[in-house]
């Protein structure tokens, strides 16, 4: 048998596959070579390496090849699979630690409504001119065409510097602000300027008596439809407050289902546990207007994230590949700016941005920018890109599992 | 609880019995046979997968192709098979499929996310050089890739090595040298370098 060259013998030293007679040969050319020496330090750090690079397969799989093999019950249908957590109570303190801080963002966002916006029912009680002279007023002409709501009128000087006007037809070439200005000569009507809609059918603006004002202030349109008890109308609202005060009272709750990214490349085998997942990327809000096209609210989804991570098992480092499907709860808002009109009439911008806890995992929160969609009635569709994020711990340490991709909602005004 | 008890005391039997004992329990009722598989799943599993996901470079076909070599595996001790080397017989089948796998879909399988490591135990420069690992490992030819992973990961011996892949003793010695050499080549500024910090 021909003797192995140093090199040689090196390596299979290393792997315990040298044979006795041929360990001194190696021992005194180490001896004697550096580089040699050199060489098996190398070839060690290598091997520690190596050895330190230790995969194990995912948790489930050995229930998978059980069912395979039918020794054991598939695996249920429906399964959201979730990462071990310390304690129940402190899965319930996250959980409620997600809807706290949704109820949180709603509430502050609740509280910045001008308590001066009057809506029809104030105006219908003669509360329209409380606090008059304090900046933006707003009154409800909805009910004037149904003369439900006395007409104010020149000699009662009143100051509305808003008007929202309820069109069933056609909205209103002008709307006539009525305006007091002191002792100045009343009875005077000014076609505002930044309004270009269609001519008003017949609106009943004859019997209101109105002052001209000398700075007609910019009028911003509202829409929306609702399910009324007389069927399906479109509300079209002109006011001249801030774009993000005004219209709050009657914009209509609404229910928000989307779909959000999968978090699985199309060149990627679908994981078991999002094939067995029911709902694997959906989610549910129960929304609530808070400002003009702004809605918050509490939101609900179940989301797979994929996870690569590197942790410790054992002592000893251990590659992680997982894509659970994780439930979270959360606070939601939403901004669809109905006074754009892209293209189509109810084709608008809109984003959304949700925060929340993912049960038994950690913090997530996801950004959706893109267009809505919203035909006469009281469906609204969506669609746009979605950028999520997941922080989770594993072992003491955090990572994060990012995701992106198209999504799309479904939202329904009530 | 006494049921628990129990379970785990049959579990730590099947771990004191033999392979091959084992694997002749498969044909026998389902609670035997599922005992028995779990056992060797317990002992193989982490190798196999490794070995499939060194060789093919996806964690998901890896888990795939795991998968499928126990449910041979099962199947083949259903059939009363007698096998005298358990470890290579198992690291054969998934051989098998992994060379299977690899010749339906010939592309390039290592993805670099795969790679992508962020435990903040490991050392940072214990991961930089798991990451040229890796990298220098795609530069093997694949005879020399296959014998290097089942030598370093497996922990195969040169025999079962020789046994796994059908080669004499001889082959597997030099693909084994020839790759070892090889990666200490291209690894070895880095290594130098690694030495003269620490």
């Amino acid at each position: 048998m021909t003797p192995l060259n140093p090199d040689e013998a090196l390596y299979a030293f290393v792997d315990g596959e040298l044979e006795l007679g041929d360990e001194q040969r190696l021992f005194d050319a180490l001896a004697s070579h550096p580089e040699l020496r050199t060489e098996m330090k190398d070839v060690l750090a290598i091997r520690n390496a190596v050895h330190r690079d230790v995969l194990f397969p995912p948790a489930s799989a050995e229930t998978e090849i059980l069912a395979a093999t039918g020794l054991v019950a598939p695996v249920g249908v429906g399964a959201v699979a979730v990462a071990a957590s310390p304690t129940l109570l402190s899965r319930f303190l996250h959980t409620g630690g997600g809807i706290l801080a949704g109820v949180i963002i709603a509430y502050f966002l609740f509280n910045t409504e001008d308590s001066s916006i009057v809506n029809g029912s104030d105006t219908k009680s003669g509360n329209a001119q409380a606090g008059l002279g304090q900046g933006a007023q707003s009154t409800q002409l909805s009910d004037v065409q149904t003369g439900a709501t006395p007409p104010p009128v020149a000699a009662a000087p009143v100051r509305v510097e808003t008007l929202y006007v309820r069109v069933k037809d056609k909205a209103p070439k002008s709307v006539t602000s009525i305006a007091d200005n002191g002792n100045e000569a009343a009875n005077a009507e000014q076609t505002n300027p930044n309004i270009t809609n269609a001519a008003p059918n017949g609106g009943d603006f004859s019997g209101i008596a109105s002052l001209r004002i000398t700075t007609a202030p910019s009028l911003y349109m509202s829409s929306s439809s609702s399910l009324a008890p007389g069927g399906l109308f479109r509300d079209t609202r002109w006011s001249e407050a801030s774009p993000l005060m005004a219209g709050v009272v009657d914009a209509p709750y609404s229910i928000r289902m989307r779909s959000l990214p999968s978090s699985v490349g199309s060149d990627r085998r679908i994981p078991q546990s999002v094939n067995d997942a029911v709902l694997a990327n959906a989610a549910v809000a129960f929304l609530y207007p808070v400002m003009h096209d702004v809605r918050v609210g509490a939101e609900v989804g179940f989301e797979a994230y994929h996870q690569v991570f590197t942790t410790l098992r054992d002592g000893r480092p251990v590659e992680v590949d997982q894509t659970p499907v994780l439930a979270w709860f959360g606070g939601t808002a939403e901004w669809a700016p109905s006074e754009f009109d892209l293209l189509l009439t109810g084709l608008r911008p809109f984003a959304s941005l949700t925060g929340g806890y993912a049960l038994a995992q950690g913090p997530m929160g996801n950004i959706v920018v893109g267009l809505q969609y919203q035909p006469l009635g009281p469906l609204r569709m969506s669609a746009g890109y979605s950028y999520g994020m997941l922080g989770f711990r594993d072992t003491g340490n955090w990572f994060v599992s990012k995701k992106y991709g198209f999504t799309y909602a479904l939202s329904v005004d009530l | 609880m006494h049921t628990g008890i129990m379970q785990r005391q049959r579990a730590k039997d099947s771990d004191e019995v033999s392979d091959v004992d084992l694997y002749a329990r498969l044909p026998l009722e389902d609670a035997v046979a599922q005992e028995a598989l779990s056992a060797l799943y317990r002992r193989y599993s982490q190798r196999i997968y490794t070995y499939c996901r060194k060789i093919l470079g996806d964690n998901h076909i890896a888990e795939d192709l795991l998968q499928e070599t126990f449910i041979k595996l099962f199947d083949s001790g259903k059939q009363g098979r007698i096998i005298e080397n358990f470890p290579a017989y198992l690291m054969t089948i998934a051989r098998n499929l992994c060379l299977s796998y690899r010749a339906r879909n010939k592309r390039a399988y290592v993805q670099v996310e795969d790679f992508h490591l962020t435990a903040r135990d490991v050392p940072y420069e214990h991961k930089e050089l798991l990451h040229l690992i890796h990298a220098s490992l795609e530069l093997l030819p694949e005879d020399y890739r296959e014998a290097f992973v089942l030598r370093e990961y497996n922990g195969l011996t040169y025999n079962e090595i020789s046994e796994v892949i059908g080669e004499s003793l001889d082959v597997v010695k030099v693909r084994i040298f020839r790759a070892k050499k090889k990666l200490r080549d291209i690894l070895a500024p880095y290594l130098s370098d690694l030495n003269d910090n620490s």
